[in-house]
């Protein structure tokens, strides 16, 4: 599991992990339902229509190959399903009480997974623009670190950003409190 | 000028062909999924509820295209 990957601190405790808002997930799967759909609202039409020989004649010798089509269609549609719930799913936001903890898994062979100590943070923003993001309060988080190497970090359609942006502040204030004096300097 | 030369594929061994290539990408796509969730899920009870779905949708499906192979 990632957990064990990561290598959490002994005494490092995970305060929320998010991901996506569900709205990007269903918006996906209805798509990819619709599209697999297709072959069926196609048959219907075509039944629908007055009977024409040649077409009733294919339905009839090739009923087989016909359904062999329709479960490949399937077959492909429920494959793209499973691509894209693993993709929202495996995508996240981990944030402990010492580090931020974001990956992105863009595609099966690209996966991309960065770390922020939340005491090297320097600055957290969110925007929420569009009706349906406003309606639904999603939104885009970026945050700046200190670090000149890896300065700034950003994910679209996060749930509540708001209420995160407050709560990695809050875990940020709590950390440097906990560091005292002993922050450690920027790269 | 040459006429030009008409091919037919039997449908039976074409259906039989495409059944092999959809059995190749299903367990090459299968074990691809299944090394994610193993690695990078964070809960077990969802990656067992993913595993669960996928395949009660898929092996249905795959055993259709088999079984309509085997009638062609």
């Amino acid at each position: 599991m990632l957990f064990e990957k990561i290598e959490l601190e002994s005494d490092e405790m995970v305060i929320k992990t998010v991901r996506k808002h569900w709205f990007v997930i269903t918006i996906e799967l209805l798509t990819i339902i619709f599209f697999g759909l297709m072959p069926i609202f196609g048959f219907m039409i075509i039944l629908a229509l007055p009977p024409q020989e040649m077409i009733m004649g294919i339905f009839e010798t090739q009923t087989p190959a016909i359904i062999f089509g329709l479960a490949a269609w399937l077959l492909m549609s429920a494959m793209a399903t499973a691509t894209a719930w693993t993709h929202y799913y495996l995508d996240l936001w981990v944030i402990t009480d010492r580090r931020i903890i974001v990956i992105d898994q863009i595609g099966f062979f690209n996966r991309k997974v960065s770390n922020f100590r939340l005491e090297r943070l320097q600055d957290i923003k969110v925007s929420i623009r569009g009706f349906i993001p406003t309606l639904l309060n999603y939104g885009t988080v970026r945050a700046q670190t200190a670090s000149a190497a890896e300065s700034n970090f950003e994910s679209r359609f996060l749930p509540d950003p708001r209420e995160l942006q407050s709560l990695i502040q809050t875990a940020m204030d709590t950390r440097l409190q906990t560091l005292g004096n002993n922050v450690p300097l920027a790269d | 000028m040459d006429n030009p030369v008409a091919v037919s594929i039997p449908v039976d061994l074409l259906v039989q062909f495409s059944f092999l290539v959809f059995v190749i990408i299903y367990v090459v796509f299968t074990v691809v999924l299944y090394y994610h969730w193993q690695n990078y899920s964070v809960d077990k009870t969802a990656t067992l509820q993913t595993y669960f779905a996928y395949f009660i949708i898929t092996l249905p499906l795959l055993a259709i295209m088999g079984l309509t192979t085997l009638i062609i």
